[in-house]
């Protein structure tokens, strides 16, 4: 659910209005967009992702959160975490992704799966062809 | 000077602001018709992609991940276990060949995306591992396809599709950003709007209301497996990404009395006879691995940042939310070109029928991926030889709207249905995990009852207000339309799933329990106003019969 956009850092490029699935948002003749229809936001956090100044948080909840910290938000990084996850820089997109389950499953390794699910099973056993 | 008439009577009356016509129109702007539309215009037509929200940032992918089947055609063990070992969890339903033609197009796909310049993820020995669909790939996708010369109509929902003789020949709709009418006349049309989570407030699943499957009955189209349709998953309560995948071998699942149980069936009965399910990351004690998997699940994991909670200290409660018909299996009926029964229409992704693919079941994402993919480019293609045949004479054809309910009311419009209160209805039984995971014939007979005349009454009295601000003029229209798709929807999967008196794949009765050897054929369901469901015997020989015909 998107939480909050902060005013005094949109540069009012309107990019989260003109990507918003949902028409969360109105645009205004000057300044930053209103979040005029929270209720339609279905938390995809694709206005977090594309806003090139990190200016909008969007919590994976299906409800807002009730006197929500933004300061705290901000000042953690919380705010652009997810864009920094997916390797997004200014609101733009890289052409690829990171390999974020590969290294865990690298580094952690893997449980076999139960020898009686026997589809699990050969897909585990086959895996290591799924590589280029 | 004359006052312009409200929207809904002009969409009624086919008069529009903007005119369009194109070879192929693409209904829908995720995985499968951002893939639809690559093909087309690859294949020399040209491609409108209307969509709902934004081409690239619309439906479920586009607010998480999926991973995709990606399976190496030269492998022959690695497309043996993908393809056959599959078979028997499709409890006879599927065709195996249908499992190596679509597989072999995602791969092809992926790989095109490689030499496009997209850096799949990378092992630390250098290999890459496609199969990885994420944000970035769609918006990789609407870039490429932008590139190649397709026109992409944002914020463009489709009201009804555009009928010439019968032939699919264009669709009609709203601009939500100004309020404006437009109608595209197309050669053929692919419909890739997606299934439907009945508004259950899984991430990314707000636009999806079933608008392909209202469009496509509305013009003689066909449903297949809509008894498969009944995908819950788990979540954190109050959390809205449905994706497991953030669970792992670190975690442990229990019921209200502490007992540990299995993700699925074992969860739902939680819920159902305990109270509660809970869910904790108890197996992984080290810090440093905890750190990362809770990094490497930040699409999921930023939930616990939000809620404030830390999994690897505290248990947290658990949903099972209603997927519906996404990455499930049921939907439109098609043919090996992807085509639908109505002459120039095609459709791909999850609001087509996935039987073929892996039949009664299992759901999910990587199946559900790879179709988008492949089934996606195989329709793109068929769709633009379509439109190439018909030539460019295409877009003077005669043409009237299909577009019915919530549309052309059949009598007066009335004030007093309340769209909000249309879905909760279609909620109120969709959503249940009593109702809709575990399904019972009483239950959904009453609720086929309660439809049918909610039916009538949204027939005879359901459209848009007039509204002096145009964008609110707008959202009343779609809107309107929106209920009548969920409520079709919902009686076309509860019509269905009434007709198979048995447990099979993503469809369970608690009052047959039990898988049914006598029951291995197709329920083929349609109609709009009067509702049908039939049999179709399982023919193993169907896709070389096919293939043949053409």
């Amino acid at each position: 659910m998107i939480e909050f956009l902060l005013e005094e850092t949109c540069v009012g490029c309107d990019i989260c209005a003109d990507i918003c699935p949902q028409d969360v948002f109105d645009t205004q003749a000057s300044g930053p967009p209103v979040i005029a229809r929270q209720e339609d936001c279905h938390s995809c956090r694709q206005c977090n992702l594309h806003c090139p100044v990190s200016a909008i948080h969007v919590s994976l909840l299906r409800e807002p959160t009730p006197d929500l910290d933004r300061d705290a938000i901000v000042a953690s990084g919380r705010i652009s975490a997810y864009a920094e996850w997916l390797g997004w820089r200014k609101g733009k997109a890289p052409p690829g992704d990171k390999a974020h389950s590969l290294r865990l499953r690298e580094l952690r390794g893997e449980r076999a799966p139960d020898p009686g699910d026997r589809v699990r099973r050969q897909l585990y056993e086959v895996r290591d062809s799924n590589y280029l | 000077m004359t006052t312009k008439r409200g929207l809904k009577d002009r969409i009624a009356d086919g008069e529009v602001d903007l005119q369009l016509s194109t070879d192929v129109l693409v209904i829908g702007g995720s995985l499968s018709g951002l893939w639809a539309a690559i093909s087309a215009v690859q294949a020399g037509a040209r491609v409108i992609v209307a969509e709902k929200g934004y081409a690239g940032t619309a439906g479920p992918i586009a607010a998480g991940s999926v991973g995709s089947y990606f399976i190496r055609p030269d492998d022959p063990s690695h497309r043996d276990v993908m393809v056959n070992a599959r078979m028997p969890l499709a409890f006879g339903l599927a065709d195996s060949r249908w499992g190596e033609i679509i597989l072999d197009q995602a791969y092809k796909n992926m790989l095109a995306m490689a030499q496009w310049g997209y850096k799949w993820p990378t092992t630390a020995d250098g290999r890459q591992r496609p199969g990885g669909i994420t944000p970035n790939v769609l918006i990789f996708l609407r870039r490429k396809a932008e590139a190649l010369g397709v026109r992409f109509l944002d914020h463009c929902p489709v009201l009804e599709l555009l009928l010439s003789d019968g032939y699919a020949a264009g669709a009609v709709g709203v601009n939500r950003k100004n309020g404006d009418g437009w109608s595209v006349r197309a050669g053929a049309v692919i419909v890739a709007t997606g299934g439907t989570a009945f508004l259950s407030g899984a991430a990314g699943t707000g636009g999806l209301t079933g608008d392909g499957y209202l469009l496509g009955a509305e013009a003689g189209a066909e449903f297949s497996g809509m008894e498969f349709t009944s995908q819950f998953h788990i979540v954190p309560s109050r959390g809205a990404l449905s994706k497991g995948a953030y669970r792992g071998s670190w975690s442990t699942l229990t019921d209200n009395n502490g007992k540990t149980i299995t993700l699925g069936r074992q969860t739902v009965k939680a819920i159902l006879e305990t109270g509660a399910a809970w869910d904790t990351f108890d197996r992984e004690s080290d810090p440093e691995l905890q750190k990362l998997i809770f990094s490497s699940n930040y699409v999921s994991t930023q939930f616990f940042d939000d809620a404030g909670i830390d999994p690897f200290k505290e248990k947290y409660q658990v949903d099972f939310i209603c997927e519906g018909s996404i990455r499930a299996t049921g939907g439109l009926d098609i043919d090996e070109r992807l085509s639908t029964r109505v002459p120039g229409l095609y459709a791909s992704g999850d609001v087509t029928s996935r039987e073929k693919l892996n039949g009664a079941g299992p759901p999910g994402g990587g199946p559900a991926a790879a179709w988008a993919q492949g089934a996606g480019y195989l329709a793109g293609q068929s769709a633009a030889a379509f439109a190439r045949r018909l030539g460019s004479s295409a877009s003077d054809r005669k043409v009237e709207g299909a577009g019915a309910a919530g549309l052309r009311p059949l009598r007066t419009r009335r004030d007093d249905i309340v769209v909000k209160d249309v879905v909760g209805a279609v909620q109120e039984h969709m959503l249940a995990l009593d109702k809709n995971y575990w399904r019972d014939g009483a239950s959904l007979k009453a609720s086929l009852v309660r439809y049918g005349h909610l039916w009538t009454e949204l027939r005879d009295g359901l459209a848009g207000a007039d509204d002096a601000d145009p964008r609110a003029e707008a959202r009343s229209v779609l809107r309107a339309r929106e209920a009548a798709a969920l409520l079709a929807a919902a009686r076309w999967m509860n019509s269905s799933a009434l007709e198979r008196p048995e447990t099979r794949g993503l469809h369970r009765r608690s009052d047959f329990p039990n898988l049914d050897p006598n029951q291995t054929h197709h329920l083929i369901s349609g109609g709009v106003d009067q509702i049908w469901v039939k049999r179709r015997a399982v023919d193993p020989n169907a896709l070389i019969k096919e293939a043949a015909a053409a």
